[in-house]
């Protein structure tokens, strides 16, 4: 009684083992019975090129002599690197051959194969012979993408002439089957990214359907949250740190399903709200609803988060108030029109102040104190500049522009000409002290 | 016709105003905890867009005895566009809605043995290069400061310290990947041999 116990519990575990969960593969995967390579670079040992004698199958052919042979070094397909399964048959037609005439059929590349494969003894009978080649280990994309052959004719044992067999149509014979995969890239951000805090950046990936139907295909936007590779979803609570995203995450193809073929391109808005100094790695990860497609992540793009930037700008380089006369006071010649103006390029991420500072203007050893030239933002009042910051505006946001006005008193006692100096211009984040 | 066509134009380009002053800067960072003696390095990134400016840089303050070196102290900003395409291994900086490429500029800070716990500013200023010519040149400044901690006791050995690292790395976090799945599906049979086991185990009780 036990031991039938014991065999019903064997039979269970057995039958476990049969209806072991197997991956879905469906209609999603090509399954290829048939493709035929044929040579297109066959060289006889003696002849040279016999390539287009044993491509066709009609009277011409290729005669080998005993001990003769032809290598065949490249075929007119190459497999798809994502092939499964392969089989591979070799096959040769001979016409004419000695009854005591036999074939070897040997890999010569790749190297780690190369031997024999087969012999093949047709008794002299011609017909169609093949030689399995998975057999002798070519199962792989990359093993028959780089197959060579050589084929050998030999007398065994040799009896004199005739001694010779005759090649007509060489091919390989190839199945194998395509599982759909999901080819990816990530456009942006570029490889090396600074963004400043609190800034919005775009992430941008496209996703290839290839080897088949994709199904339902997804991406999401991740970051590396605890090692040093992306491994978490960026959140859509918008303040969450260091990043969240604007839109949804994880987004869909908006052409769902994917077939053979077909791309998507996905885009996300992230907002950098992780602390000044930071980097992160930033990559997007595909999936599919169809289990028989694997998930598949783009490379990532190192994001590192900075300070605010800072861009000011003027189109103007120099206050130019020609050649000074003793006494005199005069206006800038831009002031009229409202030349002067320093702008806050909307490059600039943060609030900024606009400081200015002069120096003295000076001709050879005649010097005019910076105290003599006056300035504002605007035009009903004067101060001087002077040799320390001043504060010329405050919290200016980016496009902004900040127009400035110039007047000099030109003291007595000085020769006349002209004098240079320098206005030191200089936009700092706003509360920051110059 | 055409040549007060081209006179007009002419003189449009004149007026035209020209971005004759001015770059973008920001820095990688700005703060870092170290140990008395050590060094710590710091980036600062620039960038001019649509014209050529060389800048001066120079350190403006720093604590008795520190050592401040700035690479190179001379930076020529080459005329930058947006990149519609960026190139791998290149850095770029998020500006409004493109990338423009920047320059680096290093600054290395030294820190003597005996500096004494507490919070220390280094400060760096970019000057325009221009010379003063025709009357009254406007020179773009930009200043950089850099907030340095220094703390505890000093190490017995120098090293060079990187800067605070904020990027989490303790933080528990349960996520499915694709490899913990595929360890899942390879673990199908566990369940079924468990059953096996117990029944087993029942059947030479009872015995």
């Amino acid at each position: 009684m036990k031991k039938i116990i014991l065999i019903f519990i064997c039979m269970i575990f057995i039958f476990f083992l049969i209806s072991k969960p197997k991956l879905n593969i469906t209609s999603s995967i090509i399954f290829d019975p048939q493709s035929i390579w044929i040579p297109t670079i066959a060289t006889h040992s003696v002849d040279g090129d016999v390539t287009s004698l044993i491509n066709e199958s009609d009277d011409s052919t290729s005669v080998v002599d005993n001990n003769e042979y032809i290598d065949i070094t490249l075929w007119n397909e190459t497999m798809n690197p994502s092939a499964t399964d392969i089989v591979v048959i070799f096959y040769f037609e001979v016409d004419v051959t000695d009854t005591n005439f036999e074939w070897h059929v040997n890999i010569t590349s790749p190297a780690s194969l190369a031997g024999e494969a087969c012999l093949i003894d047709p008794n002299g009978v011609p017909g169609n012979y093949s030689c399995n080649l998975t057999a002798a280990g070519v199962d792989t994309p990359d093993e028959l993408n780089s197959l060579d052959v050589r084929l050998i004719g030999v007398e065994n044992p040799d009896q004199g002439p005739p001694d010779n067999g005759e090649v007509d149509y060489v091919y390989l014979n190839i199945t194998y089957i395509l599982i759909p995969y999901l080819q990816v890239s990530l456009e942006e951000p570029p490889s090396i990214t600074n963004i400043p805090q609190n800034q919005t950046f775009t992430v941008n990936a496209t996703v290839y359907c290839q080897n088949g139907e994709c199904g339902n295909v997804q991406g999401i936007v991740r970051y590396n949250s605890t090692g040093l590779n992306p491994d978490q979803a960026i959140s859509t609570i918008p303040g969450a740190e260091p990043f969240y995203v604007l839109e949804q995450n994880p987004l869909s193809c908006p052409t769902n399903p994917l077939t053979d073929g077909e791309f998507c391109n996905l885009t996300w808005r992230v907002n950098a709200t992780g602390q000044i100094g930071s980097d992160w790695k930033v990559g997007v990860l595909f999936s599919s609803d169809d289990p028989s497609v694997s998930d598949n992540h783009t490379s990532n793009s190192t994001v590192s988060i900075t300070t605010c930037t800072i861009d000011i700008d003027a189109a103007w380089s120099r206050i130019d108030f020609g050649v000074l006369q003793p006494g005199q006071s005069i206006e800038a010649p831009g002031n009229q029109n409202h030349l002067y103006n320093i702008t806050i390029l909307d490059t600039t991420t943060c609030p900024s102040d606009i400081y200015l500072m002069g120096t003295d203007l000076q001709n050879g050893t005649s010097i005019i104190g910076v105290g003599n030239i006056t300035w504002n933002s605007t035009q009903v009042s004067q101060k001087s500049l002077s040799k320390t910051y001043q504060l010329a505006g405050s919290s200016l946001d980016s496009g902004t522009n900040l127009t400035t006005f110039y007047w000099i008193s030109v003291p007595t006692g000085i020769p006349w000409g002209k004098y240079n100096g320098t206005l030191y211009v200089k936009g700092v984040q706003s509360g920051t002290q110059p | 016709m055409a040549h007060n066509l081209k006179i007009t134009f002419l003189i449009i380009l004149l007026f035209l105003p020209v971005s004759v002053l001015g770059f973008g800067s920001t820095q990688k960072d700005y703060k870092a905890d170290i140990y008395s003696g050590q060094s710590v390095e710091f980036e600062i990134l620039l960038y001019s867009l649509n014209k050529e400016t060389t800048m001066m840089f120079k350190t403006v303050s720093h604590p008795e005895g520190w050592r401040v070196w700035i690479i190179p102290e001379k930076v020529n900003l080459p005329a930058a566009t947006f990149n519609s395409e960026p190139e791998i291994g290149k850095e770029y900086l998020k500006v409004n809605e493109g990338y423009v490429e920047v320059k680096k500029v290093l600054v290395k800070i030294e820190t003597p043995w005996d500096t004494i716990t507490g919070d220390y500013l280094v400060r760096i200023e970019a000057v325009e290069n221009k010379q003063s010519s025709n009357g009254v040149s406007a020179v773009n400044v930009r200043d950089f400061n850099f907030f340095i901690r220094v703390k505890g006791l000093p190490l017995q050995e120098k090293t060079t310290s990187s800067k605070i690292n904020h990027t989490a790395v303790n933080k528990t976090v349960l996520i499915r990947t694709t490899h913990e799945k595929k360890k899942e599906f390879e673990r199908w049979w566990l369940p079924p041999l468990l059953i096996i086991i117990l029944l087993l185990l029942v059947l030479f009780r009872r015995a």
